[in-house]
């Protein structure tokens, strides 16, 4: 791929990761009022589902971990995009400028200050990128450790159900509403790793 | 790109820019003119993003970086000024003049160093050094916020898309038969043109100047006689026929 490409998929990639991360604060809400009605339930159902209560709580924390944090990289990965498209049309302009500073034109050289001063710019752009990258990186992967304590509640959730009686249905159905948002916010964070794993400094 | 100057006077002289033969083949052939003064110089209407290397390189046989203080930008079409993130890049310092109305969309071209200068509807004057030019308005010949622009000690009106012909990149700088010229800028002022009412008022506003050369931004210019020849062809002439397709 030429390095124009590559430069190309590189903000691609990283809009692309925040869009992820973006869809992935949408399932957050939907979380948010999974527990809701798993709060509500465990009022009804009184002392029988003990146990529940103090899950509906972890899962209110999960929802507003998800959201936050969503958010927050979401806003990281939309940077990302920009550092990105900033270096590229610095590139352009400094290899349009190289262009004519090399040509036989009498006044070309006087191009030369206005060429450094770009070139500190976009050692800038690159230094504030490599942070950017490194940082969505490291939240990418706290968001993900994070949500594997979901797994555990859909298996508590499933234990406490079996002995809540009539309200066995309702927290089986807590609990596969939230398997499903999990496995939903899963794939997005896997697809937002594995493209963060194709932005690598070279590219651009 | 080939550059040729057009006019020299004591203070100030007037160059053109085109007839770029490796420009890429499906990109309009576009007019650039620079006008330098002792220590200052105003590119009109700079051109697209593809024509930016040929065009600096062009210029700076001319003059330093330093010295291209103002550019100018009839309207915002791509091939005005689309190549704006890049000039903005080179000169930061300078000072863009464009219509008011165009502003908020000319931005998008990229624009986080240079000054936008916003011209008011009914025109004004620009100064460059001691040379002051004429902001003429040509609203609706063709863009909705458009100028053309008189230089009157050269006698020489800038015109933008008004006088544009359709030709190939080695056609000649001057119109040298008025009667063949008129196939190749009939098609394009009747499209592009879009208020009759719009054009008259243009023409009228134009007579009273005293016009040496006529300058648009594609194709021939005209001088002399031609002047005045192209001004009756386009009064004569209906112009926004894709009405009635």
């Amino acid at each position: 791929m030429s390095i124009v490409n590559d430069r190309a998929r590189s903000y691609v990639v990283s809009a692309t990761v925040a869009s992820e991360l973006h869809a992935l604060t949408h399932v957050a809400r939907q979380v948010s009022i999974i527990a809701k009605n798993a709060r509500a339930l465990a009022i009804r159902a009184g002392e029988s589902v003990a146990g529940f209560k103090a899950i509906t709580g972890f899962i209110e924390e999960i929802a507003k971990f998800s959201s936050e944090r969503g958010s927050s990289i979401d806003e990281m990965a939309t940077k990302v995009s920009r550092v990105t498209v900033d270096i590229i049309r610095m590139a352009d302009s400094l290899d349009k400028l190289q262009t004519c500073y090399h040509s036989d034109a009498a006044y070309a050289k006087t191009l030369k200050d206005r060429m450094n001063i770009l070139k500190e710019l976009d050692d800038d752009f690159h230094k504030e990128f490599r942070r950017s990258v490194r940082r969505l990186k490291m939240e990418i992967n706290e968001i993900g450790g994070q949500l594997r304590g979901v797994q555990m509640m859909v298996t508590s959730s499933r234990v406490e159900a079996a002995g809540a009686g009539n309200f066995k249905e309702g927290l089986n159905s807590v609990a596969s509403q939230l398997l499903d948002a999990y496995t939903e916010m899963y794939r997005h964070i896997s697809r937002a790793r594995s493209m963060m794993n194709e932005i690598r400094m070279e590219h651009i | 790109m080939k550059a040729e100057k057009i006019y020299q006077g004591p203070r100030h002289e007037w160059i053109v820019f085109g007839r770029d033969p490796d420009k890429p083949e499906k990109i309009i052939d576009t007019n650039q003119y620079l006008l330098k003064t002792e220590n200052k110089a105003l590119l009109l209407d700079p051109g697209g993003i593809e024509i930016f290397a040929p065009m600096l390189t062009s210029l700076l046989r001319e003059v330093s970086i330093e010295q291209i203080t103002d550019i100018f930008a009839s309207h915002q079409d791509p091939d005005i000024i689309s190549s704006l993130g890049l000039w903005d890049k080179a000169i930061p310092t300078s000072t863009l003049h464009s219509p008011w109305l165009w502003e908020g969309f000319i931005r998008h071209f990229g624009m986080d160093n240079m000054t936008y200068r916003a011209i008011p509807d009914e025109g004004g004057v620009l100064r460059i050094e001691d040379i002051e030019l004429q902001l003429i308005p040509a609203h609706y010949v063709h863009s909705s916020g458009n100028f053309s622009v008189y230089d009157p000690r050269a006698k020489l009106l800038w015109s933008g898309d008004i006088g544009a012909a359709l030709e190939s990149v080695d056609a000649g700088l001057f119109v040298e038969n008025f009667d063949e010229h008129i196939p190749k800028m009939k098609g394009f002022h009747q499209r592009w043109m879009p208020s009759n009412r719009a054009k008259n008022a243009w023409i009228n506003r134009v007579r009273s100047l005293d016009i040496e050369i006529l300058a648009p931004q594609h194709g021939r210019m005209f001088k002399g006689q031609d002047v005045e020849r192209f001004l009756n062809w386009f009064e004569g002439l209906e112009v926004g026929i894709a009405v009635n397709l």
